[in-house]
């Protein structure tokens, strides 16, 4: 039992640096947060159960957050709606497309910074909500899951430059989002 | 660094990913150039937003703490027969299914002589035009998509390095031919697409395929269904053109890396 005691310790020592990040992602891949808390404990007890049996190398963040994707992605195939975020699949994370990677990006108007930061906080969430999955996902691992490029590519399991250009083009998108809004919002203003 | 690289290098310079003299001219650029300096700010700013947005979010409504977890952990821990019996029932199956599968693969020819090889890659080929499908990984530079298919495929795959404007890499997929998990690779050649297999080549045959030199080097050609077929045997591996291409114009996928001894 001693032993036993000391391996739940030794779980939660580990898992100690990387729970805020994981409570992060977790929100981002639930549709509540009463679903986020489902998936936060079925991700952690799966990563209990291969505690164990896997390697103490191997016991990364990147190692537990592949744990709650595919516990995301099972939810998603049982049709549930209490994922909000859809992992994307390998096949999906294909480049087709090269956009120009010194394409100027998409404008914003002049703002101080005050009123850029109260812009961000009002328009962020939605113009992220609005990227295709396959974009949203780069960007909540890094943002939420605090992860670098490395550790993405293991978490997508796909090479160091996809998710380098994923990246990218999934930055810039979110530029063009955020300048479409200050777009609609200038007509709006026009029209009234 | 030129304004342009700035807007290449942005995303992985402000998520710390570009190498030290990189990101030393980067900054120099910035120095220099308040555009850029103006972008950078921009999207440091976003960046930093979305971090904070996706952190503050995270305690919201969540119960489940560490105190929690450990009594779950600890209670789990106190059932040690239950999973014992359970793992060794599992145990059982598991040793007897690999036992199933051992013996149906012994007994199973190894090669799938069957079929031929080149109806099996041009059917493969046909499919993947017909049904629209694409590539999983898509890039131009032959050693990525080489280091991409190894670690998909487990073959030592190692494509022509240099590719003229006329024949042109477009990307990669695993997929299988027999049962077997081969490399797929698409090309373009002029306007017309070609298709390149990888695959082991102690699973399959080339017995019905002529033999011919090029270039002092011995290639293997066959027709199939309208389609010319060109292999070549390099150490394990067997790399097969596939194309309506005439023959000759799929030679340009069976250059030597340079890594190959002539």
């Amino acid at each position: 039992m001693a032993a036993g005691l000391a391996k739940v310790d030794s779980f939660l020592d580990y898992l100690r640096p990387h729970w805020q990040r994981l409570r992060a992602a977790s929100w981002q891949y639930a549709a509540s947060a009463e679903d986020a808390n489902d998936l936060m404990q079925d991700t952690l007890l799966r990563a209990w159960r291969n505690y164990s049996t896997t390697d103490e190398r191997t016991h990364s963040r990147a190692w537990i957050l592949v744990i709650m994707r595919n516990v995301a992605l099972e939810w998603h195939r049982s049709a549930s709606r209490r994922i909000k975020f859809v992992p994307v699949t390998e096949a999906e994370l294909t480049e087709f497309a090269p956009t120009d990677p010194a394409e100027p990006f998409a404008s914003l108007p002049p703002m101080d910074e005050k009123q850029f930061r109260e812009f961000l906080d009002e328009k962020l969430a939605s113009a992220l909500d609005a990227l295709e999955p396959s974009f949203r996902e780069v960007i909540i691992l890094s943002a939420a899951g605090g992860l670098n490029y490395r550790e993405i590519s293991q978490v997508l399991d796909c090479p160091l430059g996809t998710v380098m250009s994923r990246m990218a083009r999934a930055r810039r998108a979110l530029r063009r989002r955020l300048s479409e809004f200050t777009e609609l919002h200038r007509i709006q203003e026009t029209r009234s | 660094m030129k304004c342009g690289e700035v807007r290449e290098y942005l995303f992985a310079f402000l998520d710390g990913e570009l190498d030290a003299p990189l990101s030393i001219e980067f900054q120099r650029h910035l120095e220099r150039c308040p555009e850029c300096a103006r972008e950078v700010e921009i999207e440091r700013a976003i960046h930093k937003q979305l971090e904070a947005a996706a952190l503050e979010n995270s305690g919201n409504g969540l119960s489940l703490s560490e105190d929690s977890l450990r009594r779950e952990l600890t209670a789990n821990r106190q059932r040690p027969m239950l999973h014992g019996r359970a793992f060794a029932a599992i145990s059982i199956v598991a040793v007897l299914l690999i036992g199933l599968v051992w013996l149906r693969l012994t007994q199973t020819d190894d090669r799938p002589t069957e079929t031929h090889f080149a109806d099996l890659v041009v059917t493969d080929y046909q499919h993947f035009l017909d049904n629209r499908q694409s590539v999983e990984f898509v890039s131009e530079d032959s050693a990525e998509v080489s280091s991409w298919l190894q670690t998909k495929t487990g073959l030592e795959v190692a494509l022509p390095r240099s590719q003229s404007g006329h024949c042109r890499l477009v990307g990669a997929r695993k997929c299988k031919i027999a049962q077997r998990t081969v490399g797929f690779v698409l090309y373009k050649i002029g306007d017309m697409p070609a298709s390149l297999i990888v695959a082991d080549s102690r699973a399959f045959d080339l017995d019905h395929f002529s033999q011919v030199k090029h270039d002092g080097r011995t290639h293997w050609v066959d027709r199939c269904k309208g389609h010319n077929v060109v292999a070549r045997e390099r150490g394990n591996l067997l790399y097969a053109a596939v194309s309506t291409l005439p023959e000759k114009e799929l030679f340009c996928l069976m250059t030597s890396t340079n890594h190959e001894s002539h």
